[in-house]
């Protein structure tokens, strides 16, 4: 695991707009993390020690199922989020499994939330960011559900299909 | 037809050939003897005999005069009697009608089309005609989203499209077992640095949640509103702006649009039960 620096964390829109002594803090809790095609880099039911934001590669968000392969909820790219339940929970919600070799910068969650505690400011600034992702990755799910593409049958003959 | 006097009364013409694409959705191919150009985004009104008229929009290629090509979703009864027919059987077509692609607008920068489901039927035509003259754009880029792998339209078709240098972007809905695809909302496929947003276009064609949900991720990602195009669907009945149906706003859909740029019709399409 290598070190990752405060220039580094800037880059990436989660954390672009913290201040560069708050991104200083926030590198302490950062190392870069690799996984390889295939592997789980979050398993369900673990401790939820880790928040991951990928760097490059691909990964997927699955949900085991007793009896059936994995359900493959919804995939993700460079610059999102994996791990978001750390907050809340102290065990991971679903499984990740790289798609690709992986590249992540993996947050310690423990190490930061002592450091949102000592400095309330950072871990409002933090939240917010963090907010605006589950937010969005809320709403995409939403819109997954909703089967926007079934076409209702009392549209009948309406459509230009 | 071009040249028709009466845009009330449809050509017939003959089926030639009859295309499963999956579950429910047919391909039509007919022959035009006369030739039949439209421009990409067009529709026609298609009249199964005895049963009634539908707007279906063009999905062939524009090269291709001689042969005119939709792809109809048995959804209704008329459009049911469509996906019925057979080769030698014969329809009505009235048509090409409304507004298409603003194309010319395009040209030499980049294209973003953006389709749900069967909404990649009008924009099929956008994409043949950008294999076929790669000059023509910049950058294309693809977002298609489906409910899941079995509705994937065209997989042929779009790994085509990606040899000629088409960026396509694929996800469903829902996977199922040995889907090696994406998974999530079109949305989230649309990301920085697939297109230069300052020379870009989008086309967005799909079901209207999921086009006010693109257009605002597109717009997001920079691409001015005005130059962002959604083809709408409302109730056409005479395709030509007369019975009223279709009406959107002060707009009707079948004479002013299907496609419209977004800041004519973004406010509209956040009125309830408009």
């Amino acid at each position: 695991m290598t070190a990752v620096t405060p220039q580094a964390l800037a880059r990436w829109p989660l954390l672009e707009e913290l201040e560069a002594a708050q991104l200083e803090v926030v590198a302490q809790c950062a190392r870069y993390e690799r996984q390889a095609k295939g592997r789980l880099l979050l398993h369900q039911g673990a401790p939820a020690d880790a928040l991951h934001l990928l760097c490059s590669g691909s990964a997927s968000l699955e949900l085991e199922v007793p009896g059936r392969e994995p359900l493959v909820l919804q995939t993700l790219g460079p610059g999102e989020l994996v791990g978001a339940s750390w907050l809340l929970s102290d065990r991971v919600q679903f499984d990740v499994r790289a798609r690709t070799d992986l590249e992540t910068i993996r947050f310690d969650t423990a190490c930061l939330l002592q450091r949102f505690e000592a400095d309330p400011a950072l871990g409002y600034a933090f939240c917010r960011r963090f907010m605006a992702v589950v937010v969005e990755r809320l709403q995409a799910a939403r819109l997954q559900l909703m089967d926007l593409y079934g076409h209702p049958a009392t549209l009948d003959e309406v459509c230009c299909q | 037809m071009t040249g028709r006097p009466d845009p009330m009364v449809p050509s017939v013409l003959r089926i030639a050939r009859r295309i499963e694409e999956m579950e429910g959705v047919v391909s039509l191919e007919l022959e035009a003897p006369g030739g039949f150009s439209f421009q990409p985004g067009q529709f026609n009104m298609l009249y199964a005999f005895g049963v009634g008229e539908v707007p279906i929009s063009i999905s062939g290629d524009p090269a291709r005069t001689d042969r005119l090509r939709h792809t109809v979703r048995a959804v209704g009864q008329v459009s049911h009697a469509l996906t019925r027919l057979r080769p030698g059987m014969e329809l009505g077509v009235r048509g090409p009608l409304g507004r298409g692609w603003p194309l010319e607008e395009v040209a030499g920068g980049d294209l973003v089309l953006a389709a749900g489901g069967l909404g990649l039927a009008p924009l099929r035509p956008v994409a043949e005609l950008a294999v076929a003259d790669p000059r023509r754009f910049r950058r294309v880029v693809l977002y298609y989203g489906t409910r899941n792998p079995a509705t994937v339209l065209w997989r042929q078709e779009m790994e085509r499209w990606r040899r000629a240098g088409i960026r396509v972007h694929v996800t469903v809905d829902s996977a199922t077992p040995g889907w090696q695809g994406e998974v999530g909302v079109v949305t989230r496929l649309m990301q920085p640095g697939h297109f230069e947003p300052a020379v870009a276009t989008a086309l967005l064609c799909g079901p209207e949640v999921m086009m006010r949900f693109s257009a605002q991720t597109l717009h997001g990602l920079g691409i001015p509103a005005e130059r962002i195009h959604l083809s709408m669907e409302r109730n056409m009945n005479c395709g030509v702006g007369l019975c009223g149906h279709c009406q959107f706003g002060p707009r009707l859909v079948c004479r002013d649009g299907p496609v419209f740029p977004l800041p004519e019709v973004e406010s509209l399409m956040q009125v309830r039960g408009l």
